[in-house]
């Protein structure tokens, strides 16, 4: 098997030769015939693809222990469900899923665009199979998973998956925000296609929204899974460290969010053209060099592979991406500028740029602080790290500006808003801001400014979005005769779009209400009890029964320490945080977690005497953590309403073609 | 006068009894310097050596040492790597000004555009007056209905 998947990697770098030259040829000289050839070669190419990848996952499974990376990331005590996980564990296999991911897309591509953009496509395959080719020689030529062991020496087991790995989180994380990740290569393709084919109308957007929304969706899940990860597993209360992987991940997902929001303008007044296609390119590059920062052992992360010279070809591909998309951009600026205005200095149009700016704003402080120990070290020979209080400090009054301008932004008309029309509108939420704003001085344990300003912002922006669906389902209960429930759910199935925002927006709100609240308001505490021993935090008590030893396997090891939890004098539930060791392996922290929508009890088993009869424990107390993981699926959920078929967008754009013919 | 001298005293010394320095503090402001170079902030912080340097910076806070000596004493002994962030001095002041500065010239950038782009609306609307556009063919009057309708397409 392991030969087959060699073989089948390799045929595979053919096989995308093939389809590129065919493409090339076929568009050249107008041959449907090698256009037709280099359509079936995509589908090959994705069946080879599935081989390779069945190959690796078929040695992990038979334990196959002649390969290194199966060696390094695997043993034969490892649960079947991490043996699958196993694949993408590593960057072997992590390049192995990106190159397979991007076949299947390009597949998809070409099955959605068989009757339409046949002018693009040719160029959109052949951008989508230039960036599969890249990882598929990456694997040929640099890391290649079915690399045997050295020597020739076949172990009897494996080296293991790293414990921290060994969670479901880290099952869901790395794919979801590789979908995500590979998925901007598509709108990014059809901004090339555009580009060259000189198409430089709203079809590149229109044909790549879903695609757009589907791989932002896909980044934000990705990041919220890493977050979610990050909190049961590292075990030490948080879920964002701001390293420079997390950063990586966070920075593209910013730029596209900028991107969703201006291509609007675009698609409204026909204006933005070279903004919209260098924030794809943007999108696009900055996956890459995320890449590059995982692979290239440049800045200090715990999610580094360790490995240096992949990541000069990743910085080198990162060049010419750059190089070659702005070089396109600049030779088409005179086609690409805008002869359209803004008709107000004070409207929607503005606030979106406003948007735009505090987006990459932030992205480019996260750039900036990611990049500073390299630019130090360069300028002063001190490498210096750049932590969580620096990225806190710059990003957080930023993204409270963004917050405001989310709740500012529905209120203001689009194309001229006076000065009655944003009275008008911005009213009742103000007021619900100012009343909710003063309660919270009182009701708020301490003072926290940050926070105050993260909560009356939430409220401003919820109360607009209320007024907007309260508004929308009104008139259309009057004009139906429905009832106001039933007039809201065909006002969002009306105009998904819109509506799918709004969602969206209210998820962002739980996001910052759960960032705020526990990070502004988290309590902690450790002791070291005695069984039959108590610890008190807030109004939670926490009793210590008594330490349970399993040994699971003959490579796994578990310490249990079994606590009564109780709130007020009532009993909540038992808490059992662990201790595992495995062999060969640094020991894993396992925290439990008791959560509800207002607080979480987050128990840390810290240490233990060798009797197992007193153990240390850290607890916090973090409010409303909940929240973010919620808001976070509200996101998800606004973004599938946002790219379901739309009547009202469909007839909109009827309407306008129409009246162009 | 007297009372409301010694109520700025209280509160001056609330506040200063409020900013005593916590073990949390430090924490935050170092990076785990442990063997196994685990790159994480002290206050996050698990592996089996930051116990010990907590204990190493409590035993600090207890013998009264400010919070600038007892960073002082920990770059001393790693480096400026051992701070969690850039010291707001010398070239590492870049590090907190240029975001700010990059974001103030943007804005700036993106006023000027803005205004442009309205200049040019106005001037484009001054420049037929209604007579004017009365005066207009019955095909050019159309073309002139279609764009409104377009545009007011774009309120939906």
């Amino acid at each position: 098997m392991t030969y087959i998947g060699q073989l089948s990697l390799q045929l595979s770098f053919v096989v995308t030769i093939y389809a590129l030259v065919c493409y090339y040829l076929g568009a050249k000289n107008e041959k449907y015939q090698l256009i037709k050839s280099a359509d079936t070669a995509v589908f090959i190419l994705l069946g080879l693809m599935l081989l390779t990848s069945t190959a690796l996952i078929y040695a992990f499974f038979n334990n196959d222990y002649s390969i290194e990376y199966v060696y390094n990331y695997s043993n034969r005590d490892l649960a079947p469900f991490y043996k699958f996980s196993a694949f993408w564990a590593g960057q072997k296999g992590s390049l192995l899923l990106w190159a397979l991911l991007l076949s299947l897309f390009g597949v998809i591509v070409l099955l959605q665009n068989r009757h339409k953009n046949r002018i693009l496509l040719p160029v959109v395959m052949k951008v989508i199979l230039g960036v599969t080719l890249f990882f598929i020689s990456t694997m040929l030529f640099s890391t290649n998973p079915f690399e045997k062991m050295m020597g020739g020496v076949i172990p009897e087991d494996g080296h293991g998956l790293n414990p921290m790995l060994q969670n479901p989180g880290m099952v869901i994380h790395p794919p979801t925000l590789y979908i995500g990740y590979v998925g901007m290569t598509v709108p990014f393709a059809f901004a090339i296609a555009a580009l060259i084919k000189e198409q430089l109308g709203d079809i590149w957007i229109r044909s790549t929204r879903r695609w757009t929304l589907f791989s932002w969706m896909f980044l934000t899940l990705g990041n919220l899974f890493g977050a979610q990860w990050a909190y049961v597993e590292l075990g030490w209360g948080g879920y964002w460290a701001w390293d420079p992987v997390e950063n990586a991940s966070f920075m593209p997902w910013l730029v596209a969010t900028a991107y969703l929001h201006s291509v609007m303008i675009q698609e409204k007044k026909d204006m933005l053209k070279v903004w919209n296609m260098s924030l794809i390119i943007l999108t696009f590059s900055l996956t890459i060099f995320g890449t590059f920062i995982t692979r290239s052992g440049l800045i200090q992360s715990v999610h580094s592979f360790d490995e240096t010279t992949l990541g000069y070809y990743f910085l080198a591909f990162l060049a010419f991406i750059m190089i070659a998309s702005f070089g396109l951009v600049i030779k088409r600026f005179p086609a690409l500028k805008s002869k359209n205005s803004l008709d107000s200095i004070v409207s929607r149009e503005s606030s979106f740029l406003l948007n735009n700016l505090l987006l990459l704003g932030i992205a480019f402080a996260t750039l900036w602080g990611t990049l500073f120990p390299i630019i130090s070290e360069a300028v002063r020979g001190i490498k210096i790290t750049v932590g969580p209080p620096f990225f806190n400090q710059v990003n957080v009054p930023i993204g409270l500006a963004l917050l405001l301008l989310a709740a500012i932004c529905p209120l203001i008309a689009w194309r001229k808003a006076t000065v009655k029309n944003i009275q008008k509108n911005f009213l009742i939420p103000f007021i619900f801001m100012v009343i909710g704003g003063g309660a919270l001085v009182v009701l708020l344990p301490t003072f926290d400014v940050f926070a105050w300003l993260a909560f009356s912002f939430s409220i401003f922006l919820t109360v607009t979005i209320v007024i907007e669906f309260y508004k929308g389902a009104n008139v259309r209960a009057k004009q139906s005769g429905k009832n106001i429930l039933n007039s809201f759910f065909s006002l969002i199935n009306r105009n998904k779009r819109r509506y799918g925002g709004y969602i969206v927006h209210l998820g962002v709100v739980c996001c910052f209400v759960g960032i705020a609240g526990s990070s502004s308001y988290s309590t902690e505490k450790t002791e070291m009890l005695k069984e039959g021993e108590e610890m008190n935090i807030r109004n939670y008590t926490l009793q210590f029964e008594k330490i349970d030893y399993v040994k699971e396997n003959e490579t796994k090891e578990v310490i249990t320490a079994k606590l009564n939890l109780f709130k007020d004098g009532k009993v909540l539930r038992q808490m059992k945080p662990e201790k595992q060791f495995f062999n060969k392996q640094q020991p894993v922290t396992d925290v439990d977690i008791y959560q509800t929508i207002f607080e979480d009890v987050y128990v840390i088993f810290s240490s233990y005497s060798d009797d197992l009869k007193t153990g240390t424990f850290k607890v916090f107390v973090n409010p409303l953590t909940a929240w973010l993981w919620i808001g976070g699926w509200i996101m998800a959920l606004g973004t599938i309403i946002a790219i379901l078929p739309d009547k009202l967008e469909s007839s909109g754009l009827a309407k306008r073609y129409n009246r162009k013919l | 006068m007297r009372i409301l001298l010694l109520t700025f005293v209280f509160i001056f010394t609330l506040q200063a009894s409020s900013q005593a320095l916590t073990l949390k503090e430090i924490e935050g402001a170092v990076m785990c310097m442990c063997p196994d170079n685990c790159g994480k902030v002290l206050i996050n912080c698990s592996c089996k050596y930051s116990d010990e340097y907590r204990h190493t910076f409590a035993e600090q806070i207890k013998q009264g040492m400010n919070k600038k000596a007892i960073l002082q004493s920990w770059i001393n002994k790693y480096g400026e790597k051992g701070l969690s962030a850039p010291i707001k001095e010398g070239f590492n002041l870049t590090a907190w000004i240029v975001p700010f500065l990059a974001l103030f010239l943007a804005g700036g950038l993106v006023f000027t555009l803005i205004r442009k782009w309205n200049k040019k609306a106005l001037n484009n609307s001054e420049s037929m007056t209604e007579p004017e556009q009365k005066n207009l063919s019955k095909e050019d009057q159309d073309i002139l209905k279609k764009i409104k309708n377009d545009l007011n397409d774009l309120d939906t």
